[in-house]
């Protein structure tokens, strides 16, 4: 469906953008937690058809990664809407998040460079992390590290959704992903998830079509993405109210 | 009024009432099948996968359809009380039985397509006068709809072995005989193994892996025999 | 009997119940109605020994509390001094009826439009108790109760209700069972939830099995062969697109003939995708909570009473032929305004009502009223939208003429008329 080459140089090329969930499927994720994620995912799934509509200037596409023992793709290559489809994870083993990263960073370069990400243009990507926040690989955070050396990582707009989490140090491995408390969210409901992801996907590709120069490597300049970021943080004000 | 297609649900009773049922016993069979009938219709409104239908045969020294009828809605089942007299004549109650358990455009009562299997419950007190009964039963068991019924025999303070083989020639493993050893328990008793059996195969409860519904039924007419002196409706 | 009226029951000396009456036998246990320190609760007592895992399980579930308020949750796990359990839960409130009693035609839902309110809640609750993680896992008509007044919904038995993919033995009940479940392949999950909430959902808008149809001919006996092979081996739609083999027998499945027909098509689809599409493919197409409510509030929506006879149809924007009469009484059908709304179209009714859901597309609150079509009071020749929202809308008429409506004031309902409920969100009446 949207798998024109973008080289041929029909008209506009639209941006591509990469909605990816990262989502822990270790042992200590079973039962309600991963019944949730699996849940909230394939909602998601069947809203996106919508959303992709609402957002004309960007083709979204979708991975998806999972880690207990190892981190996964559950597909090779980004999907579009339409392909993805969604089976649901169990949950055994440990908690590789050091994997999860490793596999991230790879995911996270050009393609020349053997990633997934567009060699010229792109709008950053959304990053969603789903986990109970207890990793059992205990040097994830030099992993991390060195992911954060990504471009696409910083300029990445980056989410974790808290599963059943309720200790601070749990929440804390969250917020050292994303950066920022605000956006470690602790709504799981496929509305809240949809509207998450649809304000970031429509503001985020209409601060890239307003910006006249790129930023770092072709992306979405970091002062560009500071501006999506407030706008997102705006809308995302209300969000409460999807919970009840 | 509107609602949801329902299949038919048979329940037949066979009753002795030969001489030797006379006074307590019949009495206890009597109230047993009213109160039954009661039972058997707020039954049929809390369960929307069948309709009961009754059929009642009395034999002694003939065998009958209770008021001529063969088979009615429980609704519109008119109950006279049965009265004693006579021999057992069992061989013609199986005649009789024979002649319900064929589909309707046979001659029968059961469903032509899509019925559920009829629950038959057959109770006596004292030896069969024909004996042995063995072309009635063959003749019985040709017939599918006898097969697959969940069938109950109640032998009423009987210690003949020989009775008692009648009855679980007749049960053949679906179903159970039952002892009554105490008259004045037996209208109990018929209440336990025919409202139990309806109940279980008219709202067919969850399922557990593992028990199929015939299994659950016998275990569960067990389990409420087991008290039957407490047990209450 | 396990209890008798009056009894006392004492667990561990600080836990004082008293039997007032028996309620019911429900196959894995019995129902009391007790009272604890002058509160009436339901108390129900298992009969078998249940095992460490169910509970553990029902101590979770009571832990975590209900998923909403429909469900009728366990709220106090008691254990008995010779190992059995049993619970504590609230009374059924008088007011609902049994989902049964109204496949039995003894109990109705006053109107289509409350029948829809209750499907709809029916929907939402399975929705929330599948985003926390649940699978109920034992679907079946006997769970169910409704009011026939409003259409509030009520679900008992939630005992077998486990974190998703988790089971404690229960199968599920047949006729209601996912037919990988019945075959033996699969253990109950949100996926066989699915399968079986579509089988009520059929029951409630068309009183029939979606898969009793022609093929009962085919047997004598439905015993449990025969459902093996109708619910399991191979179930065939009653309304399967091509393969027309079971569709329902003339004379005998009545009510599904009669209501089928006006089913609106994408409720159809919706139905035809689980019981069709989503025997291959368990996963990704069995219709889910939130495609149902997309589809019944659309439905809901569409729906229109007919002026002489009182008969609810649908207006069928999308249908095949058009709705020009009334199905029952043949008389013409009356004009409507309609109010345009995000990807919405209500048809503006009398009686007919906004919902949150049409003027904020995030919110799950698909049976909270904003807005009541009513008519004037001087003149009931004139109809306008009574608002229940907390701030006030901007209208617009066909000439451009501004002005404020309060959140509780009439918006006047006039052809070209544009209603701002929001920046995002704007109205068109056409």
């Amino acid at each position: 469906m949207e798998n024109k080459d973008r080289t041929l140089g029909e008209g506009i090329a639209r941006q591509e953008l990469q909605l990816i969930f990262i989502i822990d499927n270790s042992g200590s994720m079973e039962g309600e937690k991963i019944g949730a994620v699996n849940n909230a995912i394939r909602d998601v799934m069947s809203m996106m058809p919508e959303v992709q509509e609402d957002t004309a200037d960007a083709t979204i596409k979708i991975s998806a990664l999972k880690f207990s023992d190892e981190a996964k793709w559950v597909y090779s290559e980004p999907q579009t809407v339409n392909e993805f489809k969604w089976k649901d994870l169990k949950s055994e083993g440990g908690t590789n998040l050091s994997s999860a990263y490793d596999e991230l960073a790879k995911w996270l370069c050009k393609k020349e460079k053997g990633g997934k990400m567009p060699d010229i243009g792109g709008v950053a990507p959304i990053l969603i992390l789903m986990t109970d926040g207890m990793p059992t690989s205990y040097d994830w955070e030099n992993h991390l590290a060195i992911l954060k050396h990504k471009g696409w990582f910083k300029v990445a707009l980056k989410y974790a959704l808290a599963i059943g989490i309720d200790t601070d140090e749990a929440m804390d491995v969250l917020r050292k992903f994303t950066g920022n408390p605000e956006t470690v969210l602790k709504v799981y409901t496929a509305e809240a998830l949809r509207k998450v992801i649809k304000v970031i996907a429509v503001t985020a590709s209409k601060v890239k079509s307003n910006s006249a120069s790129a930023g770092y490597g072709g992306a979405l300049g970091a002062s560009n993405n500071d501006v999506a970021k407030n706008e997102i943080a705006e809308k995302l004000d209300d969000i409460q109210d999807v919970e009840w | 009024m509107e609602k949801i297609a329902k299949q038919k649900l048979n329940v037949i009773v066979l009753v002795d009432c030969s001489k030797s049922m006379q006074g307590e016993r019949i009495a206890q069979v009597n109230r047993a099948l009213r109160e039954i009938k009661t039972h058997l219709i707020e039954m049929q409104g809390e369960n929307a996968n069948v309709d009961f239908y009754v059929s009642v045969i009395t034999f002694s020294t003939a065998a009958y359809f209770l008021n001529g009828e063969r088979c009615k809605g429980v609704e519109d089942f008119d109950f006279k009380d049965i009265k004693g007299g006579g021999w057992s004549n069992l061989h013609l109650a199986y005649e009789k039985l024979g002649e319900l358990l064929k589909k309707e455009s046979k001659g029968g009562i059961m469903p032509d397509f899509g019925g559920v299997a009829p629950i038959v419950l057959l109770m006596t007190d004292g030896h069969p006068t024909k004996y042995p009964l063995t072309e009635e039963m063959a003749a019985l068991k040709k017939l599918p709809w006898f097969r697959v019924a969940l069938k109950y025999g109640i032998a009423i303070e009987l210690n003949d072995e020989r009775t008692k083989k009648v009855l679980r020639e007749f049960v053949d493993g679906n179903g159970d005989v039952v002892d009554c050893y105490d008259a004045k328990l037996l209208e109990r008793i018929i209440k336990i193994i025919v409202l139990t059996a309806s109940k279980l195969k008219s709202t067919a409860t969850s399922v557990q892996a593992g028990n199929t519904i015939v299994q659950q039924t016998q275990m569960q007419v067990q389990q409420a025999l087991q008290v039957v002196e407490d047990w209450e409706w | 009997m396990r209890f008798r009226k009056n009894d006392t029951i004492t667990i561990d000396e600080k836990e004082r119940l008293v039997v007032e009456d028996f309620l019911g036998d429900g196959g894995q246990g019995e129902v009391y109605l007790v009272s604890r320190g002058g509160e009436k609760y339901a108390l129900k007592v298992y009969k078998n020994e249940e095992s460490a895992d169910f509970r553990y399980n029902l101590k979770n579930n009571i832990d975590r509390g209900a998923p909403s308020e429909a469900f009728l949750w366990p709220k106090a796990l008691l254990d008995f001094d010779d190992g059995k359990i049993g619970y504590l839960m609230d009374l059924r409130p008088k007011n609902y009826a049994s989902f049964v009693s109204y496949l039995t035609g003894k109990n109705k839902f006053r109107s289509k439009q409350v029948l829809l309110r209750w499907c709809i809640e029916l929907c939402t609750a399975f929705k929330r108790l599948h985003e926390l993680g649940y699978s109920y896992q034992d679907l079946n008509d006997g769970s169910f109760f409704f009011d026939p007044d409003t259409g509030d919904l009520l679900i008992c038995d939630n005992d077998n209700v486990t974190a998703d993919k988790k089971n404690l033995g229960i199968l599920g009940k047949m006729r209601y069972m996912a037919p990988e479940i019945v075959r033996g392949e699969q253990m109950p999950d949100m996926h066989s939830d699915r399968f079986s909430l579509a089988v009520i959902l059929f029951m409630a808008l068309c009183l029939g099995n979606p898969y009793e149809g022609e093929r009962l001919k085919e047997y004598d006996i439905i015993d449990e062969d025969a459902e093996y092979e109708i619910f399991g081996e191979k179930p065939v739609f009653v309304y399967h697109k091509t393969d027309r083999s079971n569709r329902p027998i003339r004379g005998y499945h009545t009510s599904v003939l009669r209501r089928w027909a006006y089913i609106p098509l994408y409720v159809k689809e919706a139905f035809h995708r689980t019981f069709v599409d989503g025997l291959q493919d368990r996963e990704n197409e069995r219709t889910t909570e939130l495609e149902w409510l997309k589809v019944l509030t659309k439905y809901r929506d569409e729906l229109i009473a007919c002026p002489y006879c009182g008969h609810e149809y649908i207006v069928g924007f999308s249908e095949k032929k058009k709705y020009d009469v009334c199905p029952l009484c043949g008389k013409e059908t009356k004009k409507f305004c309609t109010l345009h709304i995000g990807r919405n179209a209500v048809v503006l009714d009398l009686g007919k009502k906004l919902y949150k859901n049409h003027v904020d597309k995030y919110s799950a609150r698909y049976n909270q009223a904003v807005g009541i079509v009513v008519a004037n009071k001087n003149n009931p020749a004139l109809w306008g939208i009574k608002l229940m929202l907390p701030e006030g809308v901007e209208i617009k008429d066909g000439e451009n003429n501004v002005k404020m409506v309060t959140g509780s004031g009439v918006v006047p309902i006039v052809s070209n008329l544009k209603i701002k409920f929001n920046e995002n969100i704007i109205g068109e009446i056409r």
